[in-house]
Parts: structure tokens; sequence; C-alpha cells
């Protein structure tokens, strides 16, 4: 008999076609000339929710600024509407969140903390439709309509860091000659760690092992273990905030702080280690022979920055401390408001073409991070002057700037 | 051989706390037959819980336990009285669907109530540090062990010497039976929930220190003392313990000895190999 | 092949359901392609696993592996040797076969319970994980990105959000006839009365090792074959995603809710649960982020305690109380 062929299961049509109707576009809402809207796509939840979670408050308080200051004025004072959305930390999702802002929400630009994963989803979409997006954070740009003013994986972390262990032993009488790298076992840990082995045996340093990290782990101790046995004088790689509170909790209780630590970002650099770890082994595993590699700090004495790190701390929610991801998030803002001030229009390809013009130079109240260069995007849609900072801990939980020279705050010292 | 001792020793005390989160799920199996999907994310409430007490309160976690213990015995109850109580006990996997369900609510409640960064909770002795020998100890990861050693201890006397613990079992093997003989069922049941999940609230002091807390951690903890409860033997609370010491020792041993991937795996080989060779249970002899 | 399934195949209320799908395809906007897609995708995925964990009633958490190697192996061996993605497919779908019938001898060998084979199943998909991550012919833990698509459908390209949807569309269909095919076979009764008692079974002369391998075969093929078009789908290849045990228990979580004692049941529930999802976080995610993720857990423990069995035996209650003698009850009823 016909089991699905029954007349009755007509009674079924009306729902099915209900949810089906689900699939029917919504109609695009008409664009105000008034306004430019913007899609905000972080990681808000999921496991890197603190990456989103620190950035976006940030940028919400730059483009709030923005607006009060009068808006976009080449554009007759345009305000920005922000559209937000979360990501869920999954590069699939992200890229559904992207099609939604860009078709649905008709946003002229879509801007967001997206790491590698992410935008690498995101990028086939931007180019679909021929809208610009924005990472905060990823290491590339693939695709015609992807910028990011993160740092690639070789010529900003890699080399950054060699380039500071050469600077150690040639001028702070370091002697290191013995690498051994560790790093977190997942995207960006892996690739900082190829990038490095390239560099560092070009350099001719001697690598003496890898301690490959698990990410979800919260004991190092056995890793701590494998360092210690690898003899090295130097321990480079990238590290996520979870791996680095493990490390760091070793290092205090084995007492094994021989092995220089060198590596980030957050995992060395962001102020909520010292929440995680606590005062008492923050200061004995924070603050001796460990460097922490990353885009930007609080510590900078330029001008620019010193003033936003006061009015974020005034806005920040209690116990938090600023870290990268907030500058981060607050130089998109400012970067976004040159684009459009570029662009004077709400039209994706000419803001496309902005941002490849755009340039922030050194010096300016509105450049939030300490690069000589400046930032702008060179051919690969990175930044052309992708050189990170290098910072090391001190007691009171603040950092300074020991690396390039000319934003140094302190020599850097080699506490045993 | 000292860095070898340093990593048995403190894989071994790792695998004291795989045992104590391990025990409330084998408690939870030992009376319904149900597996608890989100038993990762119930101990991150319990941790949570002393989190707030200590914000309100400012009672250190070995303090606060005296109140979250309680409150997470309730929840256990709450849980199956009003959820898992009414699917009966043949739907093995719609319990592990509803636990799932109940795992995207509790997480991402965490999230919605303390955000996304991790959090602490200081802590008496978190700092302290023994030295036995040429081997350092974090105190408090031997206060854990011990407590998760007491208690898999008196989990097993428990079940297996006193009328409480027949019941339990007679309640877990013949239902029927067992009502027939006077045993109020759904008493028994109720119980044992409210100890499996109040359980928790004291394995979540006891990892506090050393532990990072964020919501998305849940679903690993589920996975360890999943893995922990088969390998012990289900409801063989020894089993657990020693089956809780062989992962997190296997664990750090490799990661000393065995270099990248193939050290991650090491303590999956081993928990396949150990399941198909002792299937029921590390003690049992076949 | 009984004439069940022959009842099933004319049957013009699927085709009615399939071709409306089809036909809304064509307005969709790109957004709820993108979501329409996934939907299909992940029926694909649940019917292909429900053969295994519905028919054969084996929990395996292993099917991440099976997508794992569809997606990034076929996408690799693409990218890498230049072996068409046609070919990547097949072989894939082979080795996953392969790789079923060993966890299948494993289960016969040494005597798995339900509950052991279910959790040797899981270490298999952490192992599975661990070996992409640390694999750099499969892009490791960065994954890959194929090529942009350029609608060459000798190069396994479908052109598009339209072409994708369509494509799933095809292989869900394509699915959900093998389901019927298979409930309605010699294999589907073998695999249920092991199922329900395999002692018993055996006596009749049913062999347990054959039939679970020839199921958990398919099921791993079939797998792996959603996997390699979710790759081309997607672009980006993410292991954080494709090769997560995390998906396995996606994968279980649809075609329980579902109900497993139809093939209907996986295909419903995806298509409530998909796109709620999705369109919930959409809504709600960028003011509120995880209150989309609680609705969604809220609605999974109602549909269960509602109806313990799954999602399409409460729907097919619903219908018949207000009147109806529906069919799906009688699809049912064979089935189970």
């Amino acid at each position: 008999m016909t089991v699905l062929g029954h007349l009755r299961c007509v009674r079924l049509l009306p729902a099915l076609a209900a949810i089906a109707l689900m699939l029917l576009p919504v109609a695009g809402k008409a664009e105000d000339a008034k306004t430019v809207r913007i899609g905000v796509l972080d990681s808000m939840t999921g496991v890197f929710s603190d990456f989103g979670q620190q950035g976006r408050p940030a940028f919400q308080y730059v483009i709030d600024k923005v607006n009060k200051d009068g808006g976009i004025k080449s554009m007759g004072g345009a305000k920005i509407e922000l559209v937000l959305a979360d990501s869920a930390s999954q590069a699939g999702r992200a890229a559904t969140e992207a099609r939604r802002l860009i078709t649905q929400e008709n946003v002229s630009l879509v801007v967001g903390v997206l790491l590698t994963p992410e935008m690498l989803a995101v990028s086939p979409i931007a180019d679909e439709f021929k809208t610009p997006v924005l990472s905060h954070s990823a290491a590339g740009a693939r695709g015609d309509y992807m910028f990011s003013m993160g740092l690639p994986y070789d010529r900003g972390y890699a080399k950054t860091m060699v380039e500071f262990v050469q600077e150690l032993n040639k001028s702070h009488k370091f002697n290191l000659k013995n690498v051994a790298l560790v790093y977190s076992n997942y995207e960006a840990g892996q690739q900082v760690n190829k990038a490095l082995q390239r560099r560092l045996t070009e350099a001719g340093f001697n690598i003496v092992g890898e301690v490959p990290l698990e990410l979800q782990s919260d004991d190092q101790t056995a890793a701590m273990l494998r360092l210690k046995s690898l003899n090295a004088d130097v321990a480079l790689g990238q590290v996520s905030p979870r791996n680095g509170t493990g490390l760091f909790r070793a290092r205090y209780s084995l007492g094994f702080f021989d092995t220089v630590l060198i590596g980030g970002t957050a995992g060395y650099t962001d102020p909520v280690l010292w929440k995680d770890l606590g005062d008492k082994i923050g200061q004995a595993a924070l603050t001796r022979n460990l460097f922490g590699f990353a885009f930007s700090s609080t510590a900078s004495r330029t001008p620019s920055v010193q003033k936003l790190t006061e009015e974020l701390r005034a806005t920040a929610k209690q116990g938090h401390d600023i870290g990268q991801s907030a500058i981060q998030g607050a130089q998109a803002a400012r970067l976004i408001q040159r684009v459009l001030e570029l662009a004077g229009s709400t039209d994706r390809d000419k803001i496309k073409a902005a941002f490849e013009q755009v340039k922030i130079p050194s010096g300016d109240a509105d450049l939030y991070l300490d690069r000589v260069g400046g930032l702008s995007f060179g051919p690969d849609h990175m930044p052309n002057d992708s050189t990170g900072v290098m910072i090391q801990w001190k007691a009171d939980k603040s950092q300074d700037i020991v690396y390039p020279a000319q934003y140094a705050t302190a020599p850097p010292s080699a506490k045993k | 051989m000292d860095l070898f001792l340093q990593a048995l020793s403190q894989g071994i005390l790792v695998g004291g706390t795989y045992a104590l989160i391990a025990l409330g799920m084998a408690v939870i199996f030992s009376v319904s037959g149900m597996l608890n999907f989100a038993h990762g994310d119930f101990l991150l409430i319990g941790m949570y819980l002393a989190y707030a007490v200590f914000l309100s309160l400012n009672l250190d976690p070995y303090l606060s336990v005296l109140i979250t213990f309680p409150v997470m015995c309730l929840a256990g109850a709450g849980l199956y009285v009003f959820l898992l109580k009414r699917l009966g006990a043949s739907h093995l996997l719609m319990a592990v669907q509803l636990t799932l369900g109940l795992s995207f609510i509790a997480q991402n409640t965490l999230l919605l109530t303390f955000g996304g960064e991790p959090i602490r909770v200081p802590s008496v002795v978190e700092t302290d540090l023994l030295l036995v020998g040429n081997v350092i100890i974090r105190t408090p990861q031997l206060i854990a062990f011990f407590a998760a050693l007491l208690l898999s201890a008196a989990f097993y006397a428990t079940l297996n010497f006193t009328d409480a613990g027949r019941r339990v079992r007679a309640v877990q093997q013949q239902p029927r039976a067992a009502a027939l003989i006077g045993i109020n069922v759904p008493l028994v049941r109720t119980l044992t929930f409210a100890l499996g999940i109040g359980v928790l609230a004291i394995a979540a002091v006891l990892i506090i220190p050393g532990t990072s807390m964020a919501p998305a951690h849940g679903l690993r903890w589920t996975v360890i003392a999943l893995i922990t409860v088969v390998l012990g033997g289900m409801t063989n609370f020894v089993g657990i313990f020693i089956g809780a010491l062989l992962i997190g020792a296997s664990e750090s041993l490799a990661t000393l000895y065995v270099s990248g991937t193939l050290g991650m795996i090491v303590p999956y080989a081993l928990f396949i190999a150990l399941v198909l060779f002792r299937p029921e249970g590390i003690l049992k002899r076949t | 092949m009984r004439p069940e399934f022959f009842g099933i195949i004319r049957s013009p209320f699927l085709w009615g359901v399939i071709v409306l799908f089809a036909v809304l395809g064509q307005w969709a906007s790109p957004y709820h392609l993108g979501i329409a897609t996934q939907t299909m995708l992940y029926i694909a995925l649940a019917l292909a696993w429900a053969i295994v964990g519905g028919f054969a009633g084996q929990l395996s958490i292993a099917h991440n592996v099976f997508v794992a190697l569809g997606a990034l192996l076929a996408s690799a061996l693409f990218l890498r040797l230049g072996i068409n993605m046609w070919v990547g497919l097949v072989l894939c779908a082979a080795l996953s076969a392969l790789i079923g019938v060993f966890f299948a001898y494993l289960d016969s060998k040494f005597s798995l319970g339900h509950l052991s084979f279910a959790l040797v199943t899981l270490a298999f998909g952490e192992v599975g994980m661990l070996i992409v991550a640390g694999w750099d012919f499969v892009g490791g833990a960065s994954g890959l990105s194929l090529p942009r698509d350029q609608g060459r459908l000798l190069n396994f390209e479908f052109g598009g959000a339209r072409g994708y949807f369509w494509a799933a569309l095809a292989l869900a269909t394509v699915y959900l006839l093998i389901n019927y095919a298979i409930l309605h076979s010699r294999l589907g009764f073998y695999l249920r009365t092991l199922r329900d008692n395999e002692a018993a079974a055996q006596a009749v002369g049913v062999y347990p090792f054959r039939n679970k391998a020839i199921a958990m075969a398919i099921s791993a093929a079939m797998t792996s074959v959603a996997g390699t078009l979710y790759a081309r789908f997607s672009n980006f290849v993410d292991p954080s995603f494709l090769a997560s045990p995390t998906l396995s228990i996606e994968i279980i979580l649809i075609a329980t809710i579902g109900g497993l004692t139809t093939p209907l049941g996986p295909a419903v529930a995806a298509i409530v649960l998909v796109p709620f999802s999705e369109l919930l976080r959409g809504w709600l995610g960028g003011q509120l982020p995880g209150l989309s993720h609680i609705i969604y857990g809220f609605l999974i423990v109602a549909v269960i305690l509602a109806s313990p069995r799954g999602l399409v035996p409460l729907l097919v209650k619903i219908f018949r109380q207000r009147g109806g003698k529906d069919v799906a009850t009688i699809s049912m009823q064979k089935g189970a």
C-alpha cells in the first residue's frame, strides 16, 4: 500500500509549508541616506568568546564617540549604525552570519574580531557579494574584499620574535642558542610554529625540540617538565590564554625559570592572566625571564594610546583590565571612520577602494598601535608595517615595552 | 628519574581530580542507568556557585561547599523529579539528548551571567607547595586527591556493604522486584540523583585552585568523566578511582616522553585497549 | 525489497514536499539558501548515522571521522595531488566504509556492549580529531581552502548558493530513499532483530558481524560523501568543525530528537532544529549572545519531555488527535 501516498497526509503539508516559508527572502530595508550600516561580527559565545567580549565594547565605545562628534563629515554627518552578530567561535556560523549581514541587513561593510578560520570562511562571501570585510586579528586576508588589521604569522609573529631574540643576544648580553618550540596545538599555534622553525633555522639557531600544548588542558606540568628535559635556553611560540595560564602555574609550582619564555599573544600578554593566576603566582611566574609578543600594549608612552587606555578603563566593567583585544577593537573603529570619510559614500566598491588608500600615520591621534609605519594596507590587504611589540611584566601587573627600541619603556631584564 | 617521578606524581594527582568528577556520574548511573551529558556543565555550575558565594560573602571555596553542596543536591533532586523521571528507564539515548539540551542551557546561562572571560576564586592553600624527596606537589591537588580516595572508598563501601547500598543496587538491577519488597524506588532514585549532582559541588571546590573556569569548558569534563566511568566498570567506585589515575598518569607521562600528536593519542589508545580487553572494567575478572 | 518501499517512492506527498523545497530555493535569499543547504546536509548526515544508530541500535560517536575523511582528505587529494574531487569522494567513501567495517569488527570480536561501543567510538572520534590536527597533508589544525567555485560540475562544483542547495537537497532525498530501502529490506529486518535481541537473532541464523558490518560500511560511506559536499559548499574546510567529535554529538542529537523509528524522524528534526538555531542566533545573537542557545536547549528538553520517542511520533500524535489517521503512523508501525 502507498504509505506516504495516503490522502490524509495533506494535513502535514501546511506545517511543512510554514517551515519552508522561512526560506523566503525578507524584503531589504530601505537605505537611510543619513546613516551608514555596519555589520559587527564577533565571537561572543563559544571557545573564543573572550576575544569578542573584550573587543566589542571598545569598538562600540569609539563608534559612539564618532557619532557624538558629528558622524562621518564627508557624508554630511552621517551616523554609523551597528548591526551586531555573533559568530559563536565557529567558521561556518561566521559565514552564515556574514551572509545575513550582507544580504538581509544590507550593511555597507562587515567588521569583527574574526580569527583566521572565521576570516577564511567569510572571505568567499565577501567576494561573492563584493562587500568589504575588516578583521581585527586574522593572520591573513584571502580574496579581494577581505582586509585584516592582524599580523601575519610569518612576517608579523615569527619575524618580530626572532629579531627580538637576536636583539637580546646582541645588545643585552643574553646568550640564547638552543631553542625549544612551545605552542598551543591549534591553527594559529601550528602556523606560527612553522614560520618560527624556518626563520630560526635560517638565523642559525639550534632547535632542540617541540612541546605542543593540548588546547583544552588546564594542567601543563608535564609539558613544562618536557621543556626542562630539553635544556633549552629559550622557548618560542604562539600560546592561547588557557595554555598560558597552565604553563605559568607549572612554572610556579616547579620553580623552573631557567628557560626564557618568549611568545604570545594573549597567552603571555593579556591582563586576564593575572586574574586567572592570582597575585602570588603571577608575580612569581610572569615577572622573570618572560617576554610577551603583542599587537600593542597599554604600557605605550604614545599619547593617543594613553588617552584611549584611560577612557576604556573608565568605562570597563569592574575588575576587567584593558588588553590588546580592546585596543584592536578601538583601532578598528577609528580605521573605519577614516575609511568612510575617504569613501564619502556607502557604495561598497568605493569603501573597498578607500581601504586600499587609507593611511593613519605614526603620531596621528587616531593611531593606537606603536608602529613606525602607521597603519595602512599593502597589496596583500594586511598592514604594511606588521611589527608587534615585545613586553615584560612588572610586579604591579603593569607592562613595560622592551622592543622595538623606539617604543621601549624599559630594557629587557633577565631575572633568574 | 626526577622528571619521571615528578610527571608520574603530577599525573596521578590530576587523575585524582578526574575521579572526583567521575564519581557523581557513576552514582547517577548506578541507580538509573542514565548518562548525564551535562555533567561537566553541572561541575561548572558548582564552580561558578562557589565564585558567587565568594563574591557575596567572601567565603573560601573550602567553606562555601557547605552552601553549594545542599544547593547542588537540590538541583540534582529537581533534575530527576521534574525531568529525567518522566523519561522512564527505557530511554537511555533520550536521557543523553535531554541532558545535552540542559548543557546548552547551562553553558549559555553561565555565559550571560558571568561573561566569557576566565574567572578565579582565591583559596587558602592555593599556592602552597610540598616537597617530597625531589618531587614537588601542589597542596590543593593533594587535598583533592585524598578527598577523591576517601569518597571513592566511602561510595564503594556504602554500595556494597550497607542496606542503603543494597537498596540502590536492587533499584538498579530489578526496579519492579525492589518495589515489591517495599523499597520506595522513586525516593531512592531522587536521593541518589541529589547525591550524584551534589558531589559535583565538592569536586568543584576541590579543583578550583589550578583550574581555569569558563562557560565553554563543560563538554571536556563530561568526556573525561565518561571515559573514567567506563574504564572503571560503571559502578565500581574503586575501579573508577584507579581508572582515573591511569588516565591522568598516561596523559602526563605521554606528554613528557612522546612528542606531539602521538603523545596526545596515548591516553585514548590506552582507554580503547582497556575497554576491549577488560570490558567489565579494569578490576573485574573476566 | 518489500512493496512498502515502492509505495514510498511513488508517494506524491514525499515528492510534493521535495519539489516544494526545490522550487522555494529558486526565490530564497542567499542567507536563507545557506541555512537551507546546511539543513539538507544535516538531514543527510543524520540519515546516514541512523542506519547504524537507529536500525542497528549502535551508538557510534565516531562519525566525525567519516565526515573528516570525506571533507578534508578529498579536499587535500584535490589540492595537493590534483585528484578530481569526484574521484576523491569515491576513494574517501571507500576508505570510510573500511574503517566502518573495522569498528564493526571490534564490536563483534570483543562483543562490546552498547555503552562500551559508544565510548570506544568516542575515543576513536577524539583520536581522529587529533590525527587530523597533526597531519599536515590535510592542513593540520588550519584546514584547507578550496579554490573559488566556477560551476564546473565535472570538477565537483555546483555553481553558487542555489546549486549547492539543490545538490544537498538531492543528496538528502537519495539518503531518505536509501533509508527506506534498507528499512524495508532483509538487511533492515536483520538489523532490527539484532538490535532487539542479538542472541535470538543469532539462533535463527542472522549473522551479527556480517549485517552490522554492512550497515556500518553503508553509513560510513554515506557520511563521508555528505562530508565531501559539505567541504565544497563551505569552501573553507574547517577541521575544528568537520573533524570534531562535537559534530558527531550534534548529528546524534538531531537524529534521535526526530525519532529513530522512521527515516522521517532525522529529516524532520533537521528541518526544525537547524533553521531554528541559525535564525534564532541571527535574530538574538547580536544583542544577547548566548540567549539563542538557551532557547535551543529548552526546545530540545521540551520535545523530549513531550515525546520521549522523538519529534515525528509527537507530530503524528498531534495530527491523529485532530482526527486524521496519519500515514506516518502506518509507516512507523511497519518500520518499528
